[in-house]
């Protein structure tokens, strides 16, 4: 699968461990450990402006991250950064208050970014001060890390 | 005649972590001016006692995600001061140019990120990236040579894993080395640019003074960052060891952090403090830029604290030029020094982006530590902070409340305050 894609391709998982379901970008990085050849895996944490040096990097990325969609809880959508707008608001526009659609739209505009993006996203069910994964998100893992490598399929189209 | 008016601004916007400001004036007089930390207090020193030495690092790197590699080396510092550790020539050398790359990554992104927007007359950096591309391209640029830095010496961008107790644990290959001054020569003109359009925006800065007394680390020869004697512009120098008599910390009830204060009510650290102090040590680039940027010490306009930024930017990279060229000339040989457990205490101090910063551990005879104390520069601004939006809140009442508010944010910015870290999730709308 992973040998036909053309360039430099990606997995980046994006998202806090420690506030539960907001980690699932990082928790998909590790669970596809050593099973995707060719393609590196980023766990870049909470992001921010770093995920505008990392997409400079490539030519396709398949990014993980948690995102209210308005679905169920622990519902799994693939999307690419046009099909969407970012509802969040960033409040106090500081590194620790990053918006993810912002930081490719930064990339864009610079001409940096990879020409083929797609966000993988999972509906949290709880973002709250813990490490594990809430009952749904755990769940679903199986169901995720193979959403993810139709999504790396896909960048091939 | 001045309109009454009352601001809240809760949780200001480009700062790391959550402050507020209260500004009330009626006819014509402020009645009050305020700077309120709101962030629960995070109990660092409570969380290393009874850890053991070699825990020490790894732990309170995470107080802060942008100034890692600074308390990694107060840490480092302090805990080889307690067990009497002494480091190599070539260690301090790596880990002086670790410290410029943290100090250029944290500039760049103060000035083009969350400064630069208040100059340019736009909200956030998002509308620069079309108004102002090129200029964007370039901090951009920037930011990525200095994360580039730190990867190669620390073995990331942030949250360092190769710097040690006694040295390093891996270090980077001479033709590494190479490829970084190259890239640093090269970011010289780039670095000159982005210095004569911050001199474009001067104008820009609120004209607004208030003398105070500024700290930092001084030495004979450097313009210290790594090491050295506290120096005060009020009482000279200080030894490090001796640094509760200068940052007396205490509580105010507005304020979750402690506020500290020396000769006066407040006192200033930071770039600005450091410039002031030693401005005479700057390299010839470091010079260049501040005569770009017009600056000549002692500056007392707190605004100007991001400038003297743009200062150290340049005289990191012409600093950094240098040690690699002392590097390259002995052979990096990847020397470290043998630690023995012992007990004692270590009190360390090291400029990190925000200023002068802290670490003092006592460490008993099976390793363990029994008390730590660490004094952020941030808890050492808050004060001043304050006494400059008291100085500065009269010629403010005839304006109107938006260029208040903007004076008042503007001012706390200049400080580049780091309160705290925080979660995120996106969150969007199928179309």
């Amino acid at each position: 699968m992973t040998e036909v894609i053309a360039g430099k391709t990606a997995i980046i998982g994006i998202g806090n461990p420690m506030m539960a379901d907001d980690g699932i970008g990082p928790r998909l990085v590790a669970e596809l450990e050593g099973s995707c050849p060719g393609i590196d895996l980023i766990d870049l944490g909470t992001g921010g402006m770093q995920l505008v040096h990392v997409l400079a990097r490539y030519d396709s990325v398949v990014i993980i991250d948690s995102a209210d969609m308005g679905l169920e809880r622990g519902e799994c959508c693939v999307f690419s950064p046009e099909e969407v707008v970012s509802l969040k608001k960033t409040r106090t526009y500081s590194l620790h208050d990053w918006d993810l659609m912002r930081s490719i739209e930064i990339s864009r505009n610079l001409g940096e970014a990879p020409d083929r993006i797609l966000i993988c996203a999972v509906q949290p069910a709880s973002v709250e001060m813990r490490e594990e994964l809430s009952a749904e998100l755990q769940k679903g893992m199986a169901m995720y890390t193979a959403t993810v490598r139709r999504a790396l399929e896909a960048l091939e189209y | 005649m001045a309109m009454d008016v009352g601001i809240h601004i809760e949780h200001l916007t480009r700062v790391e972590g959550h402050g507020d400001i209260f500004f009330n004036s009626k006819e014509g007089k402020v009645e009050k001016v305020q700077w309120h930390v709101t962030e629960a207090p995070r109990f660092f020193e409570a969380m290393v006692r009874g850890k053991s030495y070699v825990h020490l690092q790894p732990i309170t790197s995470r107080i802060c995600g942008i100034c890692s590699i600074g308390h990694s080396l107060a840490s480092l510092k302090a805990t080889e001061a307690a067990l009497g550790v002494q480091v190599s020539e070539e260690t301090v050398l790596l880990r002086r140019l670790a410290l410029h790359g943290e100090n250029m990554q944290s500039h760049i992104l103060h000035i083009g990120y969350l400064v630069a927007p208040d100059l340019f007359g736009v909200g956030s950096v998002f509308p620069m990236v079309a108004t102002h591309k090129d200029a964007v391209l370039k901090i951009v640029g920037l930011h990525r040579l200095a994360n580039f830095m730190s990867d190669l010496v620390c073995g990331r961008t942030t949250h360092p894993i190769t710097l040690r107790l006694g040295g390093f644990s891996k270090v980077p290959a001479d033709r590494e080395l190479t490829d970084l001054k190259s890239r640093l020569e090269a970011a010289k003109p780039v670095i000159s640019e982005v210095a004569g359009l911050l001199a474009s925006v001067k104008g820009g800065i609120p004209d607004f003074n208030r003398e105070t007394e500024y700290v930092g680390l001084v030495d004979d020869k450097l313009y210290a960052l790594y090491d050295g004697a506290i120096g005060s512009t009020d009482t000279g120098e200080h030894p490090v060891n001796f640094y509760k008599s200068i940052t007396n910390e205490y509580v105010v009830p507005q304020s979750t952090a402690k506020y500290t204060k020396h000769s006066r009510d407040s006192y200033f650290v930071g770039a600005l403090a450091r410039f002031n102090l030693n401005e005479s040590k700057l390299s010839d680039f470091g010079r260049e830029t501040a005569e770009v940027l017009g600056m000549k010490a002692p500056i007392h306009n707190p605004f100007m604290n991001t400038y003297a930024q743009m200062v150290e930017v340049a005289d990191s990279v012409q600093d950094s030029i240098h040690i690699i060229d002392e590097l390259l000339a002995c052979g990096i040989k990847g020397d470290k020094a043998e630690v023995k457990v012992k007990a004692g205490r270590g009190i360390s101090a090291v400029e990190v982006p925000r200023g002068i910063l802290f670490h003092d551990y006592t460490i008993d005879s099976i390793g363990n530590c029994t008390k730590a104390n660490c004094i952020i520069p941030t808890n050492q601004n808050h004060a001043s902070i304050q006494q400059d939006m008291e100085a500065i809140g009269p010629s403010l009442v005839e304006r109107p409340e938006k260029d208040i508010e903007l004076t008042l944010e503007m001012l706390v910015r200049a400080y580049d305050p780091c309160i705290s870290c925080s979660t995120h999730y996106a969150k969007v709308h199928f179309v």
